[in-house]
């Protein structure tokens, strides 16, 4: 696996993972912003995301002692989130909430960005309008492997342990994605 | 590589998996690079934008960067469970005392009918051992022509 420290990601092979694991507060507070951020991204909400991601951490705390530290805890951690994230998908919650979605989505609107003009700030939301709204367009692996890939800057090889996937395969929903995004992004210019 | 590039050799490119000619043709052709870069620009745009979304929560919510104590959205729930159990139970126990309860000062307002029937029983028991004979005979004694009670042997 390559190292990822660019990315900030403690990218640990642990001795032991079960000792790690019990300083669960430590666990929290290190992965936590990541998980919320990539559930957030996925979702799309944000009260849904924090609990999506108080869920996942209480699915790991419950699961740690099955974790036999063959993956990084992060890797491990975006794999149960990805779970909880389809099957929210799935559940009845969700059809309400796709129902709902015109309304929250409204939350997106605003993206801060300092030190631009206004003119320019302006087409900078357009563009991550365009790169929203075209992520919801995509299948939910070329979004899941376009979200780790771009906003939380996993490597192939991480993003292939959360997914189950083939790095080969990472790497042609990747290219799917991308092109989906690209082609929305084409059509707005 | 003349012709400018398809979206899947964007995409190629963007991700770090061109080939040698592709790498060229980006060098080389202008238009193809500065619609790469917008592409770059609108990812890297919205990879900061959902960044600072982030920061923001967890400026507006300090909370949530060190959850302390760690309380899992699911674990809340579950311990509602039992809680809401006990509250049930505890109704269910105590509602029908409760209306067992209610019940009784309302009967006790008409206990006269029963008092009725306990005091005519005791007057019916009162009757019947106050009898010389049994109620069966009284009929046929009274057919009987009356007797002095000297020759009866005491009988009335």
């Amino acid at each position: 696996m390559k190292d990822s420290a660019s990315t900030g990601f403690i990218a640990v092979r642990m001795e032991n993972p079960a000792v790690e694991i019990d300083d669960f507060e430590q666990l929290v507070e290190r992965y936590r912003t990541r998980v919320l951020r990539f559930v957030f991204a996925s979702v799309r909400d944000m009260d849904l995301a924090e609990t999506l991601t108080q869920d996942c951490f209480w699915r790991m705390y419950r699961h740690r002692k099955a974790f036999r530290g063959d993956c990084t805890i992060q890797s491990w951690l975006m794999k149960i989130a990805i779970n909880l994230i389809r099957d929210h998908a799935r559940s009845r919650r969700f059809q309400f909430w796709k129902k709902a979605e015109r309304v929250q989505s409204e939350e997106i609107h605003n993206w801060p960005d300092r030190g631009i003009s206004p003119e320019e700030r302006a087409a900078v939301n357009e563009q991550v309008q365009a790169v929203w709204e075209a992520t919801r367009t995509l299948s939910e692996r070329q979004r899941t492997v376009f979200l780790l890939r771009y906003v939380e800057d996993l490597q192939i090889g991480e993003i292939a342990q959360s997914t189950g996937l083939t790095e080969s395969t990472v790497n042609v929903h990747l290219i799917r994605a991308v092109r989906g995004i690209k082609k929305r992004l084409g059509k707005l210019s | 590589m003349k012709e400018h590039f398809s979206s899947e050799q964007f995409a190629r490119c963007f991700i770090g998996g061109a080939t040698d000619d592709e790498r060229h043709h980006i060098r080389e052709c202008s238009e193809c690079n500065a619609e790469l870069e917008r592409l770059e620009g609108a990812i890297g745009s919205f990879r900061r934008a959902v960044r600072e979304r982030i920061e923001q929560r967890s400026t507006l919510r300090p909370s949530f960067a060190t959850p302390s104590p760690f309380v899992p959205a699911a674990a809340a729930k579950r311990t509602w469970r039992p809680v809401m159990a006990t509250a049930a139970a505890v109704l269910l126990g105590v509602f029908p005392l409760l209306m067992t309860e209610g019940k009784l000062p309302g009967e006790a307002t008409k206990p006269s009918s029963y008092d009725r029937d306990a005091n005519a029983l005791m007057d019916a028991v009162s009757i019947h051992l106050s009898r010389t004979m049994p109620a069966p005979m009284e009929r046929v004694i009274s057919l009987l022509p009356q007797r002095k009670s000297t020759e009866s042997g005491g009988i009335q």
